[in-house]
């Protein structure tokens, strides 16, 4: 047989929650993919009828990790529609808690979802301490927590639990795999930043809570402004704040970019030939308001724009009235070719489902509709949204902060590989570069935010209090409509709502994911993840590693929906209450 | 012994909202000593990891996939379910599994069990539960007492009840506390 298909799919009780079907030729080179998952759908039946200014509330449900960036996103969907404009207190304070999200959620993600892509746990149990330690000092000279006492000890403890069999994840891992390319010295640091991550994200989540109140469903926002008014006044608050976030800057420099320059060095080659790249169309909505000259009036920190095939030299000015959802490969009906706008958007499932084979598997219809992700088109052309697209369309804009930050990355990279110069901006067009991207987007959040925190305390000690915008909410709510559209960590994420005599008529949510995650489209063109899985060589077809590497880098969040604990048929009736002689 | 009563579950789901409903009930209904917290966390993502790493107890009250009849409620301590978040083979994200998973590199992680109940109809969009669920829920309940009780961790019946359908109804409605502002300069007196 000369081409293969895999399939890589948790399969649950829902078809999903992201499944990815390739094509492999005789090489194992990836030839055609299909990605295919649950999503978040029908938040505008539930959210019809009601009073804008509670649909933040119910929005925030539909995720557990950007609950938050929902949850404003649909606040400021209702200011737009309003035309209200927050005080400057309520920008920094949402800017703070947005930036935290942003620098918990991508540490996070590096070390506890993706970095076990790249690093190998077992091969860091063959490391010599003392060597280890040394490589360290090779990618930063202020290494976090990896002297070589440090490093024994962890070194220990993984080989204890190892041996203990104690660990799930060592159980399905694909460890050994030839292309994992770190010495064993360079696991070894990665797993003891692995661990130490554990306890810094902590901090961070506490960095959440200090402006967002009660976590994980924030109530600090209202349409108009925040509400978090003795914490803004309160300088014991705001030196917390400012003193968590210190200390996690300090890992994300000594730590995470550390280990992803490390990371890129060796994965070069993949890097450089572009591994991943896919569809090199890039899009931001722009975020992180600098001024108070309104909504999207403001300068941000990240500029919005389109990036074509991975050409920085031009910027495309972005305009959301280009925005339509196509549905020609997603269980709906309703709509045809590129589809429609969100403000005129319409859910109608149409399950179809899958397609049992001779061998016994059940195949996804990719002639047919595969996914409950609609396929979103910019100006009938498909996108890519993230950390990586937020740093090409700023590079492309000229813009002096994020040039800042990713030409130095380039340069330290082009240093480590012996190169005379920095590496090429094109590095970043790969699975090793999506990675980069995020880690170098961490380091200029992180860093502003601390110019944030003294703006915000400047600004409040100058006598200015006010935190909210009054509005006359019968006069503006009469015929109003407006969009929410900002970058979550994961990418540009819009929320457009209608109203009418107070109420919402109609409401859509356009999540990163959709963008990336998204199957074809009536043209039959890839979605993201589909495009960037061809051309990609899997060592071992039974570990489809590189299929991981390439999806994870995306930082997935499709498990949005449905949050059941599957036990994946085990038996485990041994655990089962009995019920009968209860009550 | 500091104990997390987390509620998980996306409450847009008709019965995903399940464990939210369940905790808010136990909030509700019954007082507890002050170590322990009620947590309303609809689908918790990552803030999970810092119960596991603070807590010395998680007890988790969600739906749970299992070839069993629908209302059939499990307790599940975390030892079983290590292993069945397979990290390696699944290209989605954060689960309450995936995080037992990764906390469980740590020295030290919360003694957690899951009182999962397997749910009829999660996938119809609308904020309520099935009847099925309705008539097993006080089952769910005394599940978690049960836990609860032998755990050790002490929580007594409150005098006046509030109902399930009172609770799914403030999560059915909410209403945002301060649509209409917030006093800014009431608040600034109060401080001084």
């Amino acid at each position: 047989m000369a081409s293969k298909h895999i399939i890589v799919d948790p399969i649950t009780r829902i078809e999903g929650h992201l499944r990815i079907e390739a094509v492999m030729n005789e090489n194992n080179v990836i030839t055609d993919a299909f990605a295919s998952s649950t999503m978040f759908r029908g938040i505008e039946t539930i959210l019809k009828g009601r009073d804008p200014r509670d649909a933040g509330l119910l929005a925030m449900r539909i995720c557990g990790v950007c609950t938050g960036t929902h949850y404003q996103r649909s606040i400021e969907a209702v200011e737009d529609a309003f035309k209200v404009t927050i005080p400057k207190n309520a920008r920094i304070v949402r800017n703070l808690i947005q930036g935290a999200l942003y620098v918990h959620d991508h540490v996070v993600h590096f070390y506890h979802l993706h970095a076990l892509d790249w690093v190998d746990i077992t091969s860091a149990l063959k490391a010599d301490p003392k060597a280890a330690a040394a490589e360290a000092l090779k990618w930063t000279d202020t290494p976090h927590g990896a002297g070589e006492g440090e490093l024994r000890t962890i070194q220990e403890r993984v080989g204890k639990f190892v041996a203990q069999g104690r660990l799930g994840i060592f159980a399905n891992a694909y460890w050994g795999n030839k292309h994992y390319k770190l010495s064993p010295e360079q696991n070894l640091v990665a797993v003891a930043h692995y661990l130490q991550a554990l306890d810094m994200q902590r901090d961070a989540s506490k960095m959440m809570a200090i402006f967002g109140g009660k976590m994980p469903h924030p109530q600090s926002l209202v349409v108009g402004g925040v509400t978090c008014v003795q914490d803004i006044q309160n300088p014991a608050r705001i030196a917390e704040f400012k003193s968590l976030l210190n200390k996690f800057r300090n890992f994300i420099k000594n730590a995470y970019l550390a280990d992803v320059l490390m990371a890129g060095t060796i994965y070069a080659d993949e890097a450089l030939d572009g591994t991943g790249a896919g569809l090199k169309n890039y899009m931001s909505y722009g975020d992180f308001k600098l001024d108070d000259t309104g909504f999207y009036n403001s300068a941000s920190l990240f500029p919005s724009g389109i990036v074509l095939n991975g050409d920085l030299t031009k910027l495309y000015p972005l305009d959301q009235t280009k925005i339509t959802e196509d549905v020609s490969h997603a269980w709906y009906e309703g709509g045809n070719d590129k589809g429609l706008h969100p403000y005129d958007g319409v859910t109608n499932p149409k399950y179809t489902g899958l397609e049992k084979k001779a061998d016994g598997y059940s195949y996804l219809k990719t002639d047919e509709k595969y996914s409950w992700i609609k396929s979103p088109l910019y100006d009938d052309t498909r996108m890519e949204v993230g950390p990586l697209a937020r740093i090409a369309v700023g590079l492309a804009a000229g813009n002096a902060n994020v040039t800042k930050y990713a030409v130095g990355f380039l340069t330290k990279l082009g240093k480590t590989l012996g190169l005379e110069s920095a590496a090429p901006a094109s590095v970043i067009f790969s699975t090793v570069g999506r990675t980069a991207a995020r880690a170098i987007e961490t380091e200029l959040m992180a860093d502003v935010m601390m110019g944030w925190v003294d703006e915000l305390a400047a600004n409040v000690a100058s006598g200015d209090v006010r935190t909210w915008t009054e509005f006359d909410f019968d006069a503006v709510s009469k015929d109003a409509r407006g969009f929410g559209m900002a970058e979550a960590p994961r990418g540009g994420l819009g929320h457009w709502v209608v109203i009418k005599d107070g109420k919402i008529e109609n409401y859509q949510a356009v999540v990163p994911s959709t963008w990336n995650a998204a199957p074809r489209d009536y043209k039959g063109r890839m979605g993201a993840y589909e495009a960037a899985l061809i051309g990609t060589k899997v060592a071992d077809p039974e570990q489809p590693l590189e299929i991981l590497r390439t999806v994870h880098s995306f930082d997935p969040c499709i498990a949005c929906a449905v949050h059941i604990v599957d036990t994946k048929g085990r038996e485990l009736s041994s655990f089962k209450v009995n019920t009968s002689c209860a009550v | 012994m500091k104990t997390a009563i987390v509620g998980a579950g996306t409450v847009i789901y008709q019965d995903e909202g399940i464990g939210v409903y369940a905790a808010k009930y136990l909030e509700e209904n019954y007082t507890f000593l002050d170590d322990v917290t009620l947590v309303d966390g609809g689908v918790l993502g990552f803030q999970l990891m810092t119960y596991y790493q603070d807590y010395d107890k998680v007890l988790i009250l969600d739906t749970i996939t299992m070839n069993d009849e629908v209302g059939a409620i499990y307790n599940l301590p975390s030892e079983e379910l290590l292993g069945l978040g397979s990290y390696k083979q699944t290209a989605h994200e954060v689960e309450i599994i995936e995080m037992l998973e990764i906390c469980s590199l740590l020295e030290r992680m919360a003694d957690v069990n899951i009182i999962g109940i397997v749910p009829e109809d999660i996938e119809q969009v609308n904020v309520g539960l099935s009847e099925a669920m309705k008539s097993k829920f006080e089952h769910l309940i005394n599940a978690a007492l049960e836990e609860l009780q032998r755990s050790g961790i002490e929580y007594k019946r409150k005098s006046a009840t509030v109902t399930l359908e009172e609770i799914i109804e403030k999560y059915a409605n909410p209403q945002s506390e301060f649509k209409n502002g917030y006093p800014t300069s009431y608040q600034v007196q109060q401080q001084k």
